[in-house]
């Protein structure tokens, strides 16, 4: 479970953007495997300039995250991301990666605001 | 997309965020083959096995919140498989997540003495809300709080008669008196708050336990108090009692059993 505060503040922060109209993605993530950095549950709120808040992997499997959030911004439609932190570019980066997991990635929009 | 988020939004924040209820939000995060229009539906479920929201079929509805409500119960996130009906000899399954949404705890220290000023700062470092009431403004005051998220310079009794304390509150009771921790838990014991603690001798817990259950007060609830407070870690100074204080918060909160790891279950062979 992500620390509360966090996800309080994720939570008031999406809201918060939502409602002033802008387009944002979630990704969170619902499963994993082995030893990943981040547990079930944990978020990353990601505009639409590419800033985000949170994280769901503390730097390892972060890039691939972005680019599907991103795209889910763009396209409207949700999906499930398969992270594979056990491969070997992690360790060649030497970060401290290792285990899978599964993030879903929701395009966060009100039709009505603005 | 599955419709105006901000109307789900809306709704978790006000319940999980403003209110401090603990909640299942319910995604579908995956659907075979002509249930893809489900696919980022959400419902939020209480203990109680109501509901906020739907996931667009009736009985699927009914199932997850029911399968919501259990998970509440474990506090334990997980994804569930359901077989839908979707039309008369058409079925799909879906893929639920199920998302235990925590409120942020809140540290309520009671008693503003020179304990209180670590503890508040390891609360805060913790995540909790910390919020810090004592009657008198010498120590009830900013200076001595920076990290705390409300200082009350104000009467223990009338301040905590109405203060919203929810199964989210932890609270400590380091008063300078024993009078004004009787007076604090009167007002404290029939909430639902998951922690009491009070700090005293055995000696001086005896005297004010044995007050309330003369005055009535339900044994069990009594006998859940934690005093004297706190982890057994050979506490000397104000900042290890503190922190005795905290790990047993961080124990009750997480469900741990305060033992060293190191002597749990079988030794190591080595």
């Amino acid at each position: 479970m992500p620390a509360s505060g966090d996800l309080n503040q994720i939570l008031r922060e999406a809201r918060r953007r939502v409602g002033a109209g802008e387009r944002v993605a979630l990704a969170t993530i619902v499963q994993t495997r082995g030893s990943t950095p981040r547990e079930v549950g944990a978020k990353m709120l990601v505009f639409e300039d590419g800033l985000f808040m949170g994280t769901v992997g503390g730097g390892c499997g972060e890039a691939d995250v972005l680019q599907a959030t991103l795209d889910a911004i763009e396209s409207g439609s949700p999906c499930m991301l398969h992270v594979d932190l056990t491969a070997d570019e992690a360790e060649e980066s030497g970060d401290v990666c290792g285990g899978v997991m599964d993030v879903f990635i929701e395009p966060l929009a009100s039709p009505t605001a603005r | 997309m599955a419709g105006d988020s901000a109307v789900w939004l809306d709704e978790v924040v006000q319940r999980v965020v403003d209110e401090r209820r603990i909640g299942d939000l319910a995604t579908v995060v995956g659907a075979s083959d002509g249930a893809e229009a489900l696919v980022g539906r959400k419902l939020l479920a209480e203990r109680d096995g109501t509901w906020w929201g739907s996931l667009g079929v009736t009985d699927l509805d009914q199932r997850v919140a029911h399968d919501g409500a259990q998970a509440l119960q474990e506090r334990r996130s997980r994804i569930g498989s359901y077989v839908v009906a979707l039309e008369p000899g058409a079925e799909a399954t879906v893929e639920v997540f199920h998302e235990i949404l925590e409120p942020q705890p809140q540290l309520l220290i009671v008693g503003a003495g020179h304990i209180a000023v670590p503890l508040a700062k390891f609360g805060s470092q913790l995540g909790f809300e910390v919020v810090v009431l004592d009657d008198r403004e010498k120590y009830a005051n900013r200076e001595r709080f920076p990290d705390a998220d409300q200082v009350l310079a104000a009467d223990f009794g009338a301040t905590l008669r109405d203060y919203p304390i929810t199964e989210a509150s932890y609270v400590v009771i380091i008063t300078r008196a024993h009078t004004y921790d009787e007076e604090a838990l009167r007002l404290i014991l029939h909430k639902p708050t998951p922690y009491v603690g009070m700090i005293g001798s055995r000696r001086r817990v005896q005297t004010v336990l044995r007050t309330l259950a003369a005055e009535g007060y339900a044994r069990e609830r009594i006998a859940a108090i934690h005093a004297p407070i706190g982890l057994d870690i050979g506490a000397e100074m104000p900042e290890e009692i503190a922190l005795a204080i905290i790990a047993e918060v961080v124990k009750v909160r997480r469900g741990g059993s305060g033992e060293s790891l190191s002597r749990q279950g079988r030794p190591i062979d080595f």
